[in-house]
């Protein structure tokens, strides 16, 4: 039944995922009501179109329709949390998270299941959030976001590198795209991103975007809070062979891990 | 109303039941499994640092064009 009901949504969603392209840019600027309309006139196409080949594994996502996934998802993250809007920060965190993101891929390291680890669509999209309790995530497509507490709780940029690292991980081995099909929650198919919507019908708008929030909120949500034991350990394992084969310390890794492991809220 | 031996038993089991169910909806590993795998894979693969050599190699991407840097406004005509 589950299956059943993945099956058959989803498709219904596919051009919900082109919302998250400019929902996010206006939801990171506050434009929320102007997220929702985007998203509507994406939806509309939802009942004239219905494509008939899903995705099971992430062999058949594309990089592509995994970016878009992880827009509609930072765009959740951002209607959560304030980003902070700090130019030399983000230019430094940017900055070392680059670093480690071009040494990844000469790392040699492998995914899970000996998969082939994929770098971004569009490169990385580095942002930090206001936020008390230590933590960092990302989102499909290369979508990192570092809290304002896990900053001040570190004490070398070897710690930085390595968080950045194994979040870098997660995008390269398609944690999150791995974990949304094995869900059900939803299937992309093949077809072209961005076809042109011809019909309009506000009562699906309404009804599908609601659904891709959700879907997307579901995802976020458990990105922050861990993608799984499985994940969080690769993504361990592939930081600290990136974070060495761009110079930093791995051993930055289990100190931070160390210091925060209680989970206090660092002010 | 009795409270008996059975309901507290009862009570207890739900409770701990709870407690264990929300400690494992945690999508984190334990900290100690987490330290001893980046332990392994570190010594495993000889990984270290390289001191501040890692920092003069610093990878600037074309920052312009970066999501995360808006464009710089155009100066005041």
């Amino acid at each position: 039944m589950k299956k059943l009901f993945g099956k058959n949504l989803i498709p219904l969603l596919f051009p919900v995922i082109v919302w998250g392209c400019t929902a996010l840019q206006r939801a990171a600027h506050g434009d929320f009501t102007g997220a929702a309309v985007e998203g509507g006139k994406a939806v509309v196409g939802t009942g004239i179109r219905m494509i008939e080949k899903y995705c099971e594994d992430t062999d058949q996502v594309n990089i592509s329709q995994e970016y878009y996934v992880g827009r509609g998802s930072a765009a959740n993250v951002f209607s959560k949390y304030k980003r902070v809007h700090d130019p030399a920060l983000e230019r430094y965190v940017r900055k070392v998270g680059e670093t480690v993101g071009r040494a990844a891929k000469s790392s040699g390291a492998v995914g899970l299941d000996g998969a082939a680890l994929q770098e971004p669509y569009k490169g990385y999209f580095f942002a930090v959030i206001e936020d008390r309790h230590v933590n960092a995530f990302s989102a499909p497509g290369g979508f990192v976001f570092i809290t304002t507490a896990a900053l001040r709780a570190m004490k070398t940029e070897d710690e930085l590198a390595c968080v950045l690292a194994h979040e870098i991980g997660h995008v390269m081995d398609r944690h999150g795209i791995r974990y949304v099909l094995e869900q059900q929650k939803f299937s992309i198919p093949f077809e072209a991103v961005g076809e042109e919507v011809a019909a309009r019908s506000p009562e699906l708008v309404g009804k599908y975007a609601k659904q891709f929030t959700g879907m997307c909120g579901e995802l976020a949500t458990k990105a922050a809070g861990g993608l799984g034991t499985e994940y969080e350990l690769k993504a361990d394992e592939l930081g600290a062979k990136f974070a060495a084969n761009a110079g930093y310390d791995p051993q930055g890794l289990i100190e931070f891990i160390k210091r925060t492991r209680h989970g206090e809220d660092l002010k | 109303m009795r409270i008996n031996a059975k309901s507290l038993a009862a009570g207890a089991v739900l409770a701990a039941t709870a407690f264990l169910g929300g400690c494992a909806s945690s999508g984190y590993p334990d900290t100690e499994e987490r330290i001893e795998n980046i332990d392994t894979t570190i010594k495993k693969g000889n990984l270290q640092g390289r001191g501040n050599e890692s920092r003069d190699q610093r990878f600037e991407k074309d920052v312009s064009k970066s999501p995360s840097i808006p464009a710089a406004a155009p100066p005041p005509k």
